[in-house]
């Protein structure tokens, strides 16, 4: 989650200064946030730096004086080409689970069933929860909230739908042999070998 | 069931029913088809059979007891009269002689037939009060003189009758309270001896009418002057004139029904869709509770619902159809034997016959689907249908209809007295089989259907294979029709042969005097001797011969006997000999008493050559020696035998002839002596003068007009053939209708998906055409051959036309059905049809 | 209590030469007010367990007790009465009459039971009520949108406030929007008026709903998963109500 172009996006609204920033944006998101107000200062710093934001003094009674920071053209600019840039979610093959799958597939004290099983009833416990906070979330004041939940629920769904697609493809699975490594010949190496590779 | 749930699936089965707005009316008209002609039949048959009785035969008094000799003969008053007067209980006895008198054309302007009565003026009163509304009752002097009912004629008026000596005019002295029983046919009072004068049969009586006394007990003193009287004497008798006419009558009926059933098979067609239609629906109630009998119920409902609005409809159609045809007969009657007056009442027995067999039918041709509706499992329901079961049962069902096939063919070659249970064993196994060869004969008649419908033609084929047991229960219905309507042509082709080879040899002579009715002899008045005598003197003409009649009983069956000449008759005639010779049996007939009979005769009573006979005649039963076997035309549906005129004279006492045959010397011009021998004949406007060869057409004429009759009645069959095809095919349409979308949408054009029900019905009423033809010419040889069991030689004519008429039929019905739903699935719009459930 | 349950309960499919097992000795039972699923691959018999539930069909061998009592082997006409009295059904395709009112369609197990016309079509609107469709009770099949079709199938099996409500596949043939507002419904149903029901699916987010999850395979229960009760509700909220940033 990019500070900056949430700072901007924000200021788009109108013209506020740090503190205000900070406090905003849970509300909005209807989520907590853990960046620390000195986070805000600093970026916006930088912001200014690279001449996407400016401000105004403002003069303050009580404290010292406030810098309103309001979107330069080129703010503007920036924020719309964030807003336009599509985000794509990492697949990452490093999954956890997906290792435990395919390692039980080679033999293990468990069977790749009962790794699926195990995997599938948490999943399902989790869509099932996450199913219950959406049924109780109000649709219309928890709208960002729901639509995290929305989230979470088609993203569970996914992940159900592929443990469902290994389930069918297991017995096409159990016949995986994965390559054995390459052995290294050990003592004297063949002549034609020796004269082709080099040794390292 | 609970009335709630009767109201809640009225109210299903109506909204179900109107949803499907022409396939309701299609099978709403089968139904109507067949009860109207139900209907309409027995309105009319029983008025008919009135009608033709009181003309015929005139009408019963009512009088406590009529009483006629059994042989239908006149006989001596006194033994009788006397025998009946001495019993207890009896006030009064009458002794009548009466005769219905047919008028030749144009002879009376009032009437065509009367019924002559003649009364003893000094008993009758005693028997029959004959109240007088004007003049005076008839004096036991009077001679001359007639009272006749009210309406009739007046008090002095004169009215000409025909006699055994010619024309005679009687005055009309009293006129009676009451109106003719039959307006056609009035009866005449006359002075018995005017009556025994008028009919030549001095003495004699045919009728005698007794009176009870008070209190008597009618039932027993009934029987016991039948006791008294013995065999020769028979009371109240109810004439069986009608026995083959009834036969005749009641093949109408026979038509109806068949009719009806093939509406039937429209129906079961109709429901057995409705059925494969509603299968979600079913198998949801049944899933959420519905008993099987609730699920029959429904069905049930649904067909009764339709049986009681085509029925309904039927009987006013048929009530209409009654008056076309009280209409039609009335003039095809007259044709024959005078007029008649058919009154139309509604009968509750042809009321009820009608409706029941309407809501029977109906509720039939429910049932099956019904009960299949309620034994699927509500699962079985809900998935698709298994077509492999279909195909199992039409494959068991060609197995044994073809067994059937071969039983029959083998029946019909093998014994001409099982050639008709052999043909209808045929059309049988035709039906039967129909399911299992739908698949074979549309691979057989793709060839023919490719001529026209190149493109189109293979979707067609497979839609129809598609639904075997559908598409064989139209091609049966069909095919029912067109076989019928071969038969009929072959047998009609068979008949005409047959009829006119007969006339050929039945009329050698060269002029006929005719009466005006054949058949129904003891009504005609003849002429005495002296009318023979005079066409003898005449110098034109070389022989004369003539019938003399008589009838008698036997076995209770009426016979008719004619006596002839039997030196003469042989050069005027010749009869077609089954067994025994000509020559011998004429010889025999002048010496003592010998009888040729006929097939009919023969095969009725069992009788050979040579045979001896017990003949009822007015001298008691005498025997007769069968002594030949043959046939003439005229008689060859009557139980008929002759013998020679002076066996007749002196056995019946009766010497008058009713039909003369005249030869004429060689090289006489016949236009001349024609007009002279009418100039002889005039005195005795009863019969009708005629050269042979006219009367022979008129005779050929005559049998063509009946066979029309046949032809109707073949057509009347093709109607739910017709409405069978058009159910079919709209069935398969509504069907069909997302299927059709998808055609569409891929590309078929208007006309091509016009073009493809088009030859979907071709296809079909081909195949009923096919097995029609075979049918067809099963049972027309089959009932063409069955005639010669009975002694009549109908030459079996192989009935090309048939069959080419039933070709052209076939296709024409089919092209005209798929009118229709061929336009409504060419009109429907691809969206819609698309989302068609 | 159990309100189902079943005895190694078999279906064998086909001729002796060609056994097809559809269902192999499936023990199962269900208690009262409790939500269960079916799922499995197809061919896996969940579709013939829920018909052999419902008396749709009888076992090849086993048992079902429906309150403890045995439907099995029961006659047709024994069978249909329960299936009227105590089984709610709710079909993948809604299965109405086409040609009957939204209300008079679920009237129709009542009027099948016998109870007067006007008693039965007022109880139906009752019953539309509880799915919301009072206001269109006097609309047919085809004049009301898939989900809506789908709900007054759902107040006819509510009608007869039957033991058990068994649906099959009830959100197939809808999109995933009317597909949540459908289950939804079934599971406050389930809480509200304290009905068990047993689903078939193959829609996780609508198992996600169950309390329990079957999941047949090959005709044999292959797990069991109990949903309820892990409170995982806590963990998920703090999950996804913290947003890291960098």
């Amino acid at each position: 989650m990019s500070v900056k172009n949430t700072l901007l996006a924000l200021l788009f609204q109108h013209p506020m200064h740090g503190y205000e920033l900070s406090k905003q944006l849970p509300l909005v998101l209807n989520a907590e946030w853990d960046v620390k107000p000195g986070q805000v200062a600093s970026t916006l710093a930088r912001l200014k730096e690279a001449n996407l934001v400016d401000y105004d003094v403002e003069p303050n009674d009580d404290a010292p004086d406030r810098k309103v920071y309001a979107l330069t053209p080129e703010g503007l600019e920036e924020l719309t080409v964030w807003y336009l840039t599509p985000e794509v979610r990492g697949y990452r093959l490093g999954d956890t689970f997906y290792i435990k799958l395919v390692l039980s597939l080679i033999g293990g004290p468990v069977s790749p069933e009962q790794v699926l099983i195990s995997q599938r009833r948490e999943l399902y416990r989790q869509l099932h929860d996450v199913t219950e906070l959406r049924r109780q979330a109000d649709p219309i004041t928890q709208l960002p909230w729901v639509l995290l939940l929305e989230s979470a629920v088609m993203h569970l769904e996914a992940d159900l739908r592929w443990i469902e697609m290994c389930e069918a493809r297991l017995p096409d699975l159990k016949r995986y042999n994965p390559p054995e490594p390459e052995v290294k010949a050990r003592g004297r190496p063949r002549r034609r070998a020796e004269e082709a590779t080099p040794n390292d | 069931m609970k009335s709630a749930a009767w109201l809640q699936m009225m109210i299903m089965v109506a909204q179900y029913l109107k949803g499907r707005k022409l396939r309701t009316l299609l099978t709403t008209l089968a139904v109507v088809f067949g009860v109207g002609m139900i209907f309409a039949f027995n309105l009319v048959l029983p008025s008919a059979m009135d009608a033709i009785r009181h003309a015929l035969e005139g009408d019963q008094e009512a009088v406590d007891l009529n009483i006629t000799s059994t042989t239908g003969e006149a006989f001596a008053p006194e033994q009788p009269i006397q025998a009946i007067s001495n019993l207890e209980g009896v006030e009064a006895v009458a002794g009548i002689l009466q005769r219905k008198v047919i008028f030749p054309d144009n002879f009376n302007a009032a009437y065509d037939e009367i019924e002559m009565v003649g009364v003893n003026p000094a008993t009758i009163r005693q028997v029959n009060a004959y109240e007088l509304k004007d003049g005076q009752f008839l004096q036991p002097e009077d001679t001359g003189v007639l009272v006749v009912p009210n309406g009739v004629a007046k008090v002095g008026d004169t009215f000409p009758l025909l006699t055994t000596n010619g024309v005679q005019s009687y005055q009309v002295v009293g006129v009676l309270k009451d109106k003719p029983i039959n307006p056609d046919m009035p009866r005449l009072l006359t002075t018995l001896s005017d009556a025994q004068a008028i009919v030549n049969q001095p003495g004699l009586i045919n009728l005698i009418q007794v009176k009870y006394a008070d209190g008597a007990n009618s039932d027993r003193l009934t029987a016991q002057i039948e006791k008294t009287l013995g065999a020769d004497f028979v009371t109240n008798a109810e004439s069986d004139t009608f026995a083959s006419m009834k036969i005749g009558l009641a093949m109408l009926n026979v038509f109806a029904v068949i009719a009806l059933f093939l509406g039937g098979f429209l129906i079961f067609n109709t429901f057995r869709t409705v059925v494969i239609e509603r299968r979600h629906d079913l198998g949801m109630l049944r899933a959420i509770g519905a008993t099987r009998r609730q699920i029959m119920q429904l069905i049930l409902l649904e067909s009764l619902l339709q049986g009681l609005i085509g029925t309904f409809i039927g009987l006013v159609t048929g009530y209409l159809l009654a008056l076309i045809m009280t209409h039609y007969l009335t003039g095809l009657y007259s044709q024959f034997a005078g007029s008649i007056t058919l009154h139309l009442e509604i009968r509750a027995s042809a009321f009820l016959l009608a409706a029941l067999m309407g809501l029977g039918v109906t509720l039939l041709a429910g049932y099956f689907p019904a009960r299949h509706a309620s034994r699927t499992a509500p699962l079985e329901a809900l998935r698709p249908t298994t077509v492999a079961a279909a195909h199992r049962a039409a494959r068991w069902g060609l197995y044994v209809g073809l067994g059937l096939m071969l039983v029959a063919a083998l029946l019909l070659i093998v014994n001409e007295a099982g050639a008709p249970l052999g043909a209808v064993v045929f059309l049988v196994g035709t039906v039967i089989a129909a399911p299992g060869l739908v698949v074979p004969a549309a691979r057989l008649l793709d060839p023919i259907l490719t001529l026209w419908f190149a493109r189109e033609g293979d979707i067609a084929r497979s839609n129809m294979v598609r639904q075997p047991g559908r598409a064989s229960i139209t091609a049966s219905t069909l095919m029912i029709g067109l076989a019928t309507l071969i038969m009929i042509a072959a047998m009609v082709s068979g008949f005409d042969a047959m009829t006119e080879d007969m006339l050929n040899t039945s009329f050698a002579s060269d002029i006929l005097l005719m009466p005006p009715a054949i058949a129904v002899y003891s009504n005609l008045i003849g002429a005495d001797p002296s009318l023979k005598q005079n066409l003898m003197a005449l110098p034109e003409v070389e022989t004369v011969s003539d019938w003399h009649f008589a009838s008698s009983f036997h076995d209770g069956s009426r016979l008719y006997i004619l006596g002839i000449d039997p030196t003469t008759y042989p050069q005027v005639t010749a009869l077609e000999f089954r067994e025994g010779n000509a020559q011998d049996a004429y010889a025999a007939l002048s010496s003592g008493r010998n009888v040729i009979i006929n097939s009919l005769t023969a095969i009725t009573f069992g009788l050979r050559v040579g045979d001896t006979l017990a003949l009822q005649t007015a001298e008691g039963a005498q025997p007769y020696r069968v002594v030949g076997i043959a046939n003439d035309i005229l008689n060859l549906k009557l139980l008929s035998m002759m013998i020679s005129q002076d066996n007749m004279a002196t056995d019946f006492h009766k010497t008058e002839s009713i039909f003369l045959m005249i030869n004429l010397k060689p090289g006489v011009d016949q236009q001349v002596a024609l007009s002279k021998i009418k100039t002889v004949a005039q005195a005795y406007p009863q019969f009708k003068v005629d050269l042979t060869d006219n009367y022979r057409k008129d005779l050929l004429d005559i049998t063509t007009g009946v066979v029309q009759i046949f032809y109707i009645l073949a057509a009347l069959i093709l109607i739910p053939a017709a409405l069978g095809l058009l159910n079919t095919l709209t069935i398969n349409m509504l069907e069909r209708t997302r299927e059709i979308g998808v055609v569409r949408a891929i590309g078929a054009s208007r006309t091509q998906v016009q073009r493809m029900v088009v030859a979907e019905a071709l296809l079909l009423g081909l195949f009923g055409a096919a097995m029609g033809v075979l049918a067809g010419v099963a049972m027309s040889y089959g009932f063409t051959t069955a005639f010669s069991t009975i002694g009549w030689k109908v030459p079996y004519i192989f009935p090309i036309m048939g069959i080419g008429a039933a070709l052209i039929i076939a296709i024409l019905l089919a092209m005209f059905s798929s009118v229709l739903p061929a336009r409504n699935a060419a009109k429907l719009d691809i969206i819609r049809a698309l989302q068609y459930e | 209590m159990n309100i189902i349950r079943t005895d190694s309960l078999t279906k064998i499919y086909g001729d002796e030469a060609h056994k097809l097992y559809a269902l192999k000795d499936v023990t199962f039972s269900t208690e009262e007010g409790e939500f269960v699923a079916i799922m499995g691959p197809s061919g896996s018999g969940k579709s013939t367990l829920l018909y052999l539930l419902g008396g749709l069909d009888h076992p090849t061998n086993g048992k079902v007790y429906l309150r403890e009592k045995d439907i099995s082997t029961l006659p047709d006409n024994a069978l249909s009465e329960v299936r009227r009295q105590q089984i709610g059904f709710i079909f993948q395709f809604f299965n109405l009459i086409p040609v009957l009112t939204a209300q008079e369609n679920v009237a129709i197990p009542l009027i099948l039971d016998g109870v007067p016309r006007s008693e039965a079509l007022s109880r139906a609107e009752q019953a539309l009520q509880k799915v919301g469709l009072a206001d269109r009770k006097s609309h047919r099949p085809s004049e009301l949108s898939g989900g809506q079709q789908q709900r007054v199938a759902i107040a006819r099996a509510l009608v007869t406030n039957p033991a058990i409500i068994l649906a099959d596949e009830p959100t197939g043939n809808l999109d995933s929007k009317t597909s949540d507002e459908v289950i939804s419904l079934l599971r406050n149903i389930v809480d509200e008026y304290k009905r068990t029901m047993i689903i078939v699916t193959h829609d996780p987010r609508v198992a996600a709903h169950a309390d329990r999850i079957v999941f047949l395979k090959d005709g044999e229960i292959a797990d069991e998963n109990h949903l309820k009760g892990y409170g995982n509700e806590a963990q998920i909220r703090e999950q996804l109500g913290r947003i890291t940033v960098h």
